[in-house]
């Protein structure tokens, strides 16, 4: 295959291990040997205060500092390998993105809340839709009752995608679309609607997330097996590359990742796993590694250990640089330059105590920050609990705003780089990437793993390792393996959603879309998919065709789960 | 409706109820006198032992051989058994996941047994278990194994028939084989076929296998698996039925003779003994001798 | 009648919620405190969950969702188990679950319904209790 090496990870570590003269990657730098024996030492045996020993949650044993020997040179910024960012001004060009993730309820709410952003300058448009909707189920299906508009709007039909998007300009707004498993429908039903308006396909912008190798991974919210998932994103890919060259087709998410109980050392090396994957297909289905690795896009947690996060950001952006460039044959700058969108964390959100999500919140937004993310969301102090009050919301938003404007940390471009320690962790946590990356080789590549439960096992593993630190109090969290309070639940006031009410809306005109549409040129269009999935043609044009015929998402998605079958997880506990 | 008749009437909660009594404490008097009822209705259920290394895609397997049983008209059950945790004594058991819609659609039981880190009971468990099973008209049982090596050869010891499953891309196939697994099959099977390095590993297995049949299957997507229903359809179990007997009976009365032992050794009787063996006065030999001439006697 | 039997327990997610961390995490406590653990998988209805449930004879099931639809399966489990006359299976919920919904779930007799980050033990040490007072329930005689 053009432009892709075997054995790549495992020589680059090679490579890192025996260690690069002047790097001073590898044992204790003679600084703080000597600093050690002359000082620490004799100052512990004197005084009987010993250091005590230490470790990042993703298990790099740590020294107690770290000097001149342990830091390599980063490079400069918007300069290759990236490391200390992709652009050369970052913030001092213009800020992060503040990217707030919202939607939900009926079409009608979500389409009110827009409308709202947009008249008060918002351009950034983010959907989050709910459950049936992200499991290509229609509202009036068994499994939707309950959750219909309770996690994000509920869209069936293309006449839901309209009434969203009801006296919005989609030609100025970029929207970015968090659906996986029902991305190809999705951006057909976005299709659909720029084209009923005239708005040419080429002026769309925004994201569609279709990241189904995480969802394999941790979020699993998959429907088919992963081959025709994969499938499905070629087309998707091929088809914007050719016809929506502002969209961007992917975002890589480590997110979910690591919500489902990865350390941050796993986050980071199965996302960039996932990434190289989508890398390679794209070079199977014969295309330039150039024409379409400059739109694929990241997305990773900011956690709580805030130097170890900043590490990983770092480190991710020289190993995606360095092995486009070297293992992909990638030339283009934009196809080697790691752009993300970070989340601070929803597991370090506690329920007792919530006003301490606050403080964890704004930390691991700075934490982001420091790690040069392109945009950012923060997390609302009472989403532990739910869906977050407006009010809630706002303060998250705030968070940010401080960060940018009032602590300075964004008026020089990465202010931590050339700290002994931050570059020698960025290093370990490299090192760590390349070694994850060998092994999945190892075992026969991302699909395999997945086939195999191998990163589903890891990150439960990992889930549980974190669990057993915190029974033993290695590793804290306030308010609830210490400095606890008496029973504090139920002290704050939090959003509910009517699940019923909006179901039966949904349903009324999803019956209503039913009733008028022309059955003949559903059942036309649904069979010329069909045969398309099974002639290996790219689907696209067909789905905007079923889409304008107003079929159904659940009916659309039901050609493939006859088809191929609905997938189930391999066996995760048994072997574990 | 009690329970025993619950069992002979074919009713899941009843079949379920007594295969946990059975397995439980198998020589108490309600595993007994199930027993005793589940036998006098006789019914003998063609038991198929399915094992192999973790991975290669047993469950999805055993899902496709219930639908094509099944459709053939069999009534078909599942025993899967898994290893406790050496420390806890705790398992995760069943893997139920792949096979839930083979089972639900054709209203297949299958029940989980934990190894409870014994050697000799769990064939016990899983002889009452199949006992039960029999007895309320089930006419196939699949009895499934993690493939982990030695206590596999023990709870195979009661299948009729020995199906191996291998897949390609497993290291650890060697060590498998190594385990003995290899010796105990009657046929194997050889799952995703449709991956590179299948037909090598079915060629491999041709050459060492002595005449036995291998099967190549795609459990995935459910080519081949007729031929493996074939097969147990025709065969009249295994070659080597007379071995695994003994196996599996040596195994049992091991078992016994050690609880036995247990119990002999706790008697107040014993423990007089054992002092005087520690002072010198008795050796070890005579000391068993006299132990052993207790049994019987204080209980 | 039950021997040695350790507490069995059978985890599930009856809804459309891919949200497995609380679930692996749990069942590899209860593993290490000894129980036997079954884990029925995503998405399964709550019809399938009881069939598992009594051809498992489990003591205890456990529910997690975190997509608030626990209002909608978590009843119907119970339902269906008292349908079949199953007071001998304990259910325990767990989840994002509201302090309003909790006492109602409470109310149907679905005990705990564990929010994000309760301790591990307190969990383990309530399902231990709930299984063995569902063997107490459970008819021995044949």
């Amino acid at each position: 295959m053009p432009g892709i090496v075997a054995g790549y990870w495992g020589r680059k570590l090679g490579e890192l291990e025996g260690g690069e003269e002047g790097k001073g990657r590898r044992g204790e730098p003679p600084d703080y040997v000597r600093w050690r024996e002359e000082i620490l030492e004799p100052w512990e045996r004197a005084t009987g205060v010993r250091s005590r020993g230490a470790r990042t949650p993703s298990g790099v044993e740590l020294r107690e500092v770290y000097v001149p020997g342990d830091a390599g040179d980063p490079g400069m910024p918007g300069e290759y390998p990236y490391v200390r960012g992709v652009y050369p001004n970052m913030y001092r060009g213009r800020p992060w993105t503040m990217r707030m993730f919202s939607g939900y309820g009926t079409p009608e709410q979500t389409n009110r809340r827009l409308r709202y952003l947009v008249s008060h300058g918002e351009t950034g448009l983010s959907l989050a839709f709910d459950m049936p909707t992200l499991y290509g189920y229609d509202p009036d299906h068994e499994l939707a009752e309950g959750v219909v508009g309770v996690d994000g709007v509920s869209v069936s039909t293309l006449r839901d995608m309209e009434v969203i998007f009801r006296g919005i300009d989609v030609s100025r707004v970029s929207t970015s679309m968090t659906i996986n498993a029902p991305a190809q429908v999705l951006l057909a039903m976005y299709v659909a609607l720029a084209d009923s308006r005239g708005v040419p396909r080429a002026a769309l912008s925004g994201t569609t997330q279709t990241d189904m190798l995480k969802e394999f991974i941790a979020q699993k919210e998959f429907v088919y097996p992963p081959e025709v998932h994969m499938r499905l994103i070629r087309d998707m890919m091929e088809f914007c590359t050719r016809e929506m060259p502002k969209w961007n087709w992917i975002s890589v998410s480590g997110y979910h990742i690591r919500e489902a109980g990865a350390t941050a050392l796993q986050e980071a090396a199965f996302t960039l796993a996932d990434g190289f994957q989508y890398v390679e297909m794209g070079i199977e289905a014969g295309m330039d590694v150039d024409e379409f690795a400059p739109r694929i896009s990241f997305f990773f947690d900011s956690g709580i250990n805030l130097l170890e996060e900043v590490a990983k950001f770092r480190a991710a952006r020289r190993v995606w640089a360095t092995a486009m460039r070297e293992k992909y044959g990638a030339r283009d700058e934009r196809s080697l330059r790691l752009r993300f969108h970070a989340q601070t964390s929803g597991y370090t959100l506690t329920w007792q105590q919530p006003l301490v999500n606050i403080v964890r919140t704004a930390l691991e937004a700075l934490a982001a920050v420091l790690g040069g993310t392109q945009s950012l969301h923060t997390n609302a102090y009472d989403e532990a609990y739910a869906v977050p009050t407006a009010a809630a919301a706002k303060l998250a938003l705030r968070t940010q705003q401080v960060i940018m404007d009032e602590t300075g940390v964004a008026d020089a471009v990465d202010p931590l780089g050339g700290s002994y320690y931050v570059e020698w962790l960025t290093d370990r946590m490299e090192e760590g990437i390349y070694r994850y990356l060998d092994e999945i080789e190892r075992i026969g590549g991302v699909l395999e793993g997945i086939r195999k439960g191998y990163f589903q096992r890891e990150i439960a593993r990992s889930a549980y390792e974190r669990e057993l630190r915190l029974r033993r109090g290695e590793e804290v969290m306030v308010g609830v393996n210490r400095y606890r309070e008496p029973e504090g639940r139920g002290s704050i006031r939090f959003l509910r959603v009517d699940p019923s009410r909006t179901r039966e809306a949904q349903v009324r005109r999803l019956e209503e879309v039913r009733r008028n549409r022309d059955g003949r040129r559903v059942r036309e269009a649904l069979s010329r998919y069909r045969d398309a999935l099974e002639r290996d043609e790219n689907v696209m044009p067909h789905l905007i065709e079923a889409v304008k015929a107003h079929a159904t998402l659940q009916e659309i998605m039901d050609v493939g789960r006859e088809l191929y079958g609905r997938w189930r997880e391999p066996e995760i506990l048994r072997i574990l | 409706m009690s329970l025993l008749d619950g069992i002979l009437s074919g009713d899941p909660a009843a079949v379920s109820r007594a295969i946990t009594i059975v397995e439980s404490d198998p020589r108490g008097e309600a595993a007994r006198r199930i027993l005793e009822v589940a036998s006098a209705r006789g019914g003998k259920a063609l038991v198929v032992g399915v094992t192999g290394p973790p991975g290669v895609g047993k469950s999805t397997l055993i899902g496709r051989l219930c639908d094509e049983m099944a459709s053939r008209g069999r009534r078909v059950s599942v025993l899967a058994i898994d290893a406790s945790s050496p420390f806890s004594g705790g398992a995760f058991l069943g893997n139920r996941i792949r096979m839930e819609e083979s089972l639900h659609r054709h209203g297949v039981f299958m029940r989980s047994i934990a190894a409870r880190g014994s050697t000799g009971g769990l064939g016990g468990s899983v002889w009452g278990a199949l006992r039960v099973l029999s007895a309320a008209g089930y006419e196939r049982v699949i009895v499934e194994t993690v493939g982990a090596g030695q206590s596999d050869v023990d709870v195979m010891g009661i299948a009729d028939v020995i199906l191996v499953v291998v897949a390609p891309g497993f290291g650890d196939l060697v060590q498998a084989l190594k385990a003995g697994i290899l010796e105990i099959a009657d046929a194997f099977v050889v799952n995703k076929a449709d991956l590179p390095g299948a037909e090598e590993l079915a060629r491999y297995l041709e050459e060492v296998s002595a005449g036995r049949p291998v099967l190549s299957v795609s459990a995935a997507s459910g080519d081949g698996v007729g031929r493996v229903v074939d097969y147990l359809e025709g065969t009249r179990g295994s070659r080597r039925r007379d071995e695994r007997a003994a196996a599996a009976v040596r195994v049992a009365v091991e078992e016994i003779l050690r609880e036995e032992a247990n119990e002999l050794m706790s008697t107040q009787r014993a423990r007089e003994i054992l002092g005087e063996v520690a002072s010198g006065a008795v050796s070890p030999r005579e000391a068993a001798d006299r132990i052993l001439a207790l049994r019987g006697r204080e209980k | 009648m039950f021997g040695s039997r350790p507490p069995r327990v059978l985890l599930a997610k009856p809804g459309l919620d891919g949200h497995d961390r609380a679930i692996y995490v749990l069942a590899q406590a209860l593993r290490d405190a000894g129980m036997e653990v079954l884990y029925a998988g995503l998405f399964t209805p709550p019809e399938e969950i009881v069939e598992i449930a009594i051809a498992e004879d489990v003591d205890v099931i456990g529910l997690s969702l975190l997509n608030g639809q626990h209002m909608t399966s978590f009843p119907k489990v119970i339902r269906i188990l008292r349908e079949r006359g199953r007071d001998d299976i304990a259910v325990v919920g767990g989840g994002t679950i509201p302090p309003r919904d909790r006492r109602a779930l409470e109310e149907m007799g679905i005990t705990g319904n564990f929010g994000p980050g309760t301790p591990l033990d307190e969990i383990v040490e309530h399902i231990r209790a709930r299984a063995l007072e569902a063997r107490r329930r459970k008819i021995s005689s044949i």
